[in-house]
């Protein structure tokens, strides 16, 4: 298949609108149209709460936490240049999942907005070393190498906090948190995911057109003007702000970073620029779609956000990664 | 443009690969040709100023490359590395037009496209480089550097994955480029071919430069013997000169 960008963006900005004001019909109250009709008039009424102050942020933060992922992911391969690489891979979401894990444990769990501190914090103090990193050694291996050590600490420092947590009902707690929910988001949430999404928009729109020249190597990029150390800074302080985010409003969700840019590319946008703002709408996309099984699907009424996405996203990456090496087959 | 090395060393791992070169390359088609490890791919990279010299300096027109601002310099030089890589599976017309940055987009496609016909790729334009042969990359490549409008063109080992018939045609293609007023400085192991089109050969050995100058004067037999362990014949048919090699021993 092969679209163009415009169109891409527009079939999916019109996906999630029709998933998003889809899914508010369903619910753990069932909502017939005197209902539906009462929440239209008058808002403030509980079938109003219900739709405007329950489904709809959920909704649209289910939205906008996937686009954080499938930006960040499609930023993330852009400066890597490697398909594999996702949000996760510099150590930022598991400094953000640290973050959380530290505030559930020393008991700040149900103060609100905490966990989301806690998260950001450790987001922000992950990708705060890799800028420092970056400013010395621009190289897109020295960077690997150094995220792959971040996020074996993140991960030790993790298991350590298991290791200590206080009572099972804690550690229950953090395992929870990082399988990844957007349940009970509020607007306050979804206004979150919007700043993190502008300002990363905003970063990528000035600077993420080196991207491009990326993709002919480091040297040719040097030597076409693009400030190497400058391109990896921007790139990692966006897709840094946008996995942080990710995670410090809905927990750890798998895999939407890797797969949204894939399914881009597969869609015919292969410009590592032009993918960034198509990957945000797949990735808000899938989120929604998973979110809404999780809803409506009986079975899966129990398995969490998180645990969806990796299972629907694993078999989904592996016939996408099977279709690109049958490309690179034929070179 | 012509452009001037002043005493440039570059030492890469405690290695000093270049050592106090001093040369200059005025508009035309130049060769740097030399045995593997002789620093040709260095010494381009140093002129493109992706490599810190560690002594002396590059300039161009009298200003002193390290000194411009990137985006200047790139509006000047335009480089080829050795190594092709391509990571994304872009169409060949929207790497080529990478190279027309000083266009609008359109107009940097439509330049793109000429380019790539000029090198015979008009069927593949719209195709993604990953179902291109080698060869047919490398071209891709070389219209993204002819399709801007530098001064200087650095191009390390460009024949690389063509075939003679192409090496032949690109290097015609390089020489109108000088025609036009342009400095090319090609890296190239094919010293028949560097024979028949260089204006001038700048012969590295060791870091050193061994022999510089038209490839008459360059190519006798004591240079070659010395830069290659090579003896060859140069002849001169057709107002052309044609360098028949005859291997010695390789020293191993």
């Amino acid at each position: 298949m092969h679209l163009s960008a415009r169109t891409l963006n527009l079939s999916l900005a019109a996906t999630a609108v029709v998933l998003i004001a889809f899914l508010l019909l369903f619910g753990d109250v069932p909502m017939p149209l005197r209902l539906w009709i009462d929440a239209v008039t008058r808002p403030e009424s509980l079938p109003g709460q219900i739709v405007w102050d329950i489904r709809l942020p959920r909704n649209i933060t289910a939205f906008l936490v996937g686009a954080m992922l499938g930006m960040s992911g499609a930023l993330m391969q852009g400066l890597l240049r490697n398909p594999l690489a996702e949000p996760g891979i510099l150590g930022v979401s598991s400094g953000a999942g640290l973050g959380a894990a530290l505030a559930i444990v020393v008991g700040l769990g149900l103060t609100p907005f905490a966990v989301e501190g806690f998260a950001l914090a450790g987001a922000v103090i992950i990708a705060a070393v890799l800028l420092l990193f970056t400013a010395r050694f621009p190289q897109r291996q020295s960077l690997i190498l150094l995220g792959v050590g971040l996020t074996a600490l993140c991960g030790a420092l993790m298991a350590l906090v298991f290791n200590l947590s206080p009572s099972p009902v804690t550690t229950a707690e953090i395992l929870g948190w990082t399988m990844g929910s957007v349940e009970n988001r509020t607007w306050e949430d979804a206004g979150l995911c919007i700043i993190g999404l502008g300002l990363a928009s905003l970063l990528s729109w000035k600077l993420g057109r080196g991207l491009r020249f990326l993709t002919l190597g480091d040297e040719t990029a040097r030597s076409m003007g693009i400030n190497m150390a400058r391109l990896g800074q921007v790139i990692i302080l966006a897709a840094g702000i946008l996995s942080g985010l990710a995670v410090a409003v809905s927990g750890v969700i798998g895999f939407v970073g890797l797969a949204a840019p894939h399914f881009v590319r597969a869609m015919g946008v292969k410009d590592p620029f032009r993918l960034i703002w198509p990957s945000a709408l797949a990735g808000g996309v899938m989120v929604l779609i998973a979110d809404g099984l999780v809803r409506l699907v009986p079975a899966s009424g129990d398995i969490r956000l998180g645990v969806l996405t990796s299972l629907i996203g694993a078999p989904l990456f592996a016939v996408i990664a099977w279709k690109s090496a049958r490309s690179w087959m034929q070179d | 443009m012509t452009l001037k090395l002043n005493l440039v060393s570059v030492q890469l791992g405690g290695r000093l690969v270049l050592d106090r070169i001093s040369t200059g390359f005025a508009p035309g088609l130049h060769v740097l040709a030399g045995p593997n490890g002789a620093g040709k791919s260095t010494l381009l990279k140093a002129v493109a100023a992706l490599l810190p010299v560690n002594t002396g300096n590059v300039s161009l027109n009298g200003a002193d490359v390290a000194r411009m601002t990137p985006q200047r310099r790139a509006d000047h030089i335009a480089y080829i590395p050795q190594e092709r890589t391509i990571a994304w599976d872009l169409a060949a017309v929207d790497v080529a037009a990478l190279g027309a940055l000083h266009l609008a987009p359109e107009m940097a496609r439509q330049r793109a496209y000429e380019e790539l016909a000029a090198l015979g790729l008009k069927d593949v334009a719209d195709r993604g480089v990953f179902s291109l042969s080698g060869g047919q990359r490398a071209r891709v490549l070389m219209a993204r550097v002819l399709a801007g409008r530098a001064d200087v063109y650095l191009l390390d080992e460009p024949l690389t994955a063509l075939d003679p018939a192409w090496q032949r045609h690109v290097l015609i293609r390089l020489k109108q480029k000088a025609a036009e007023g342009a400095t090319v400085i090609v890296s190239l192991h094919d010293l028949p071919l560097t024979a028949q089109f260089a204006d001038n050969v700048v012969l590295l050995k060791d870091g050193h430069v061994a022999a510089s100058g038209p490839p008459e004067n360059v190519f006798n037999g004591g240079t070659l013997r010395d830069v290659f362990n090579l003896s060859g014949e140069l002849t001169r048919r057709d107002g052309t000169l044609h360098l028949q090699l005859a291997a010695a021993p390789l020293m191993i």
